[in-house]
């Protein structure tokens, strides 16, 4: 979009409107008496393109804030109109930076921001608007009674020039799960990721972080980790590999980032070994990716 | 021909700002200048300051000859990226990072200025800096950076009042005949104990989330269209958004803020306030 001026004034060369759709002020619910258990999910949210164009958007944030507690062990089921996006992905594990600065204590909590760079934009229509619902699993019991604030953004940009919305989008996905990892080198159970859509799923990384806010591995753990699947990687065993295996495959990103396509029905599977002395904390892995529907 | 530093370096002068008398504007020209034979992209000012509470008092202007890279005084640490470290207690270092580095020709300089806002708190020198990297070559297009601030007005943090604040025209904009990029927007909830200087709310706290905001510009086109919580809209942990925006020219951005200041204060009678950061670069032709 560019604008003349008479007074000969420099035009812009692109609409570069930002457009942050947000839930607002944050859903909030008051935690009280609780322990180490089953999951708590959160009050939904709802966040709607309530402006008159679409809107393209290249990330989710999602941020929540606890008094009492550390909130990790967050997990996200989000679609859009009836797209599903994702199904209980743990956030810690779709959000491939170093962990490191994505969770903050403070005087009266604990906050954790985790950012979701989808890999492909998404268009939302007006009126348009995700939906989701958030999964506590309270591993660690809160300090005191508290309260949880969630919230989640979308960022993109304006598309005013777009009259309607194309038939197919292309649709973000992730899932995953948490899991423990057994201190004496016995495998944690397999974790399957298998491509649920009757269409071809675009897998974009396969991501492995600590559950608790941190890098995947830390100084005294060492952790081996295989990947099977079809197709992708490779036909066999992806990855094998011992003493740190983990970071060597997963690097500082906490993501394999090589994309590859999955058929429908077919699966990935993950085990990971842990040869540490001691238990560390639990593991998140995820898959993200895209498809168009 | 003339052999470049490999690595990055502190390319300028340093210079040394006393702030000893709070609210006496202090001038430095020439500022930071270009010692070199060769020229030098900046990427980054960096102030160094014995306290860190000096800092979170301070307003800077720069200028290049008679450009104003600042839009006035500016709030140093609603204009500093990334996150200041460390946020309160010791020695601080505060940064600026360009979002595109500036050409300075040998003995070339930017001018600087800085006053005091700290009040009754102790005072140290400032000592400014400036990063970055020799070139051979003088770039074909010039990058002047641009950084401004929005200050709300101060509210008492219990004191139950209503919060309802916007900028104006003049306060977040481009005032150049040539598109503006405006590469992030930074906010920060701050608070002090009176009278200043201002310490950067960390989160978390509830006083974070006592400003809300929304967005909008000079067209009316909302960027932000639901009020939601500062730290949200400008995102934690380092408290930007990422624009990439081209602002047309005498457009301008708005800023809403809603709340109420109600937040029990652990620590005793203490102010808050909102602010908001541009920063952001236009081109010249050198």
């Amino acid at each position: 979009m560019s604008m003349n001026y008479q007074t000969g004034r420099e035009p812009v060369t692109r609409d570069t409107t930002p457009v942050l759709l947000t839930t607002g002020v944050p859903v909030s619910i008051v935690i009280a008496g609780l322990v180490p258990g089953p999951p708590v999910v959160l009050p939904t949210l709802d966040l709607m393109n309530t402006l008159r164009v679409p809107v393209e958007v290249t990330e989710l944030h999602f941020m929540c804030f606890a008094t009492s507690f550390q909130p990790d062990y967050l997990e996200l089921s989000l679609n859009l109109g009836g797209h599903s996006i994702a199904q209980w992905a743990p956030m810690a594990a779709i959000d491939v930076r170093r962990h490191a600065v994505a969770r903050e204590v403070g005087i009266s909590g604990a906050s954790t921001t985790h950012r979701w760079v989808l890999p492909r934009p998404l268009i939302v229509a007006p009126n348009e608007g995700f939906a989701g619902m958030v999964r506590w699993t309270p591993l660690i019991a809160p300090t005191a009674n508290g309260t949880v604030q969630f919230s989640m953004v979308a960022r993109g940009r304006r598309l005013p020039g777009a009259t309607r919305i194309a038939r197919v989008r292309d649709i973000p996905w992730a899932s995953g799960t948490y899991f423990p990892v057994a201190a004496d080198g016995t495998p944690a159970p397999d974790m399957t990721f298998r491509n649920p859509f009757p269409s071809v799923l675009h897998v974009a990384s396969i991501n492995a972080t600590s559950a608790v806010g941190g890098m995947l591995v830390s100084v005294a753990r060492f952790l081996g980790v295989r990947i099977n699947g079809p197709g992708g990687l490779s036909n066999n065993v992806i990855r094998s590999l011992v003493d740190d295996g983990a970071t060597a495959v997963f690097g500082e990103r906490n993501a394999i980032e090589e994309p590859h396509d999955l058929e429908p029905g077919d699966a990935h599977q993950i085990t990971f070994y842990d040869y540490t002395a001691a238990l560390e904390e639990p593991l998140a892995a995820a898959i993200t990716g895209w498809r168009e529907e | 021909m003339a052999v470049l530093h490999p690595l990055p370096t502190i390319l300028t002068t340093r210079v040394r700002i006393p702030l000893a008398s709070a609210g006496a504007y202090v001038a430095v020209v020439p500022g930071l200048r270009n010692t070199d034979a060769v020229g030098v992209l900046i990427d980054s000012i960096v102030f160094g300051c014995n306290m860190i509470s000096t800092a979170q008092g301070v307003q800077i202007d720069l200028r290049w000859h008679n450009e104003q890279l600042t839009a006035g005084l500016v709030d140093l640490l609603a204009v500093a990226w990334p996150w200041p470290y460390p946020a309160t207690g010791a020695t601080g270092t505060v940064a600026i990072k360009l979002t595109r580095p500036m050409y300075l020709a040998p003995g070339d300089f930017i001018s600087l200025g800085a006053v005091s806002t700290a009040g009754g708190r102790a005072v140290n020198d400032l000592t400014v800096a400036a990063i970055g990297r020799q070139v051979a070559a003088a770039p074909h297009e010039v990058w002047l950076p641009y950084l401004q601030d929005y200050i709300g007005p101060t509210y008492a943090i219990n004191s139950g009042a209503a919060i309802a604040d916007q900028s104006g025209a003049a306060d977040l904009g481009n005032p150049f005949d040539v598109p503006l990029e405006i590469e992030r927007m930074i906010g920060r909830v701050m608070r002090a104990d009176p009278p200043p200087p201002w310490f950067i709310d960390t989160l978390p706290s509830p006083i974070w989330s006592t400003f809300t905001m929304r967005v909008s510009d000079h067209r009316d086109n909302f960027w932000v269209s639901r009020f939601a919580p500062l730290p949200i809209v400008c995102n934690g942990p380092d408290r930007s958004w990422i624009l990439n925006h081209q602002l047309e020219p005498k457009g301008f951005v708005r800023v809403e803020f809603e709340g109420v200041a109600n937040v029990a204060d652990p620590d005793g009678f203490h102010d808050c306030r909102a602010e908001i950061g541009l920063v952001g670069y236009r081109r010249i032709q050198p």
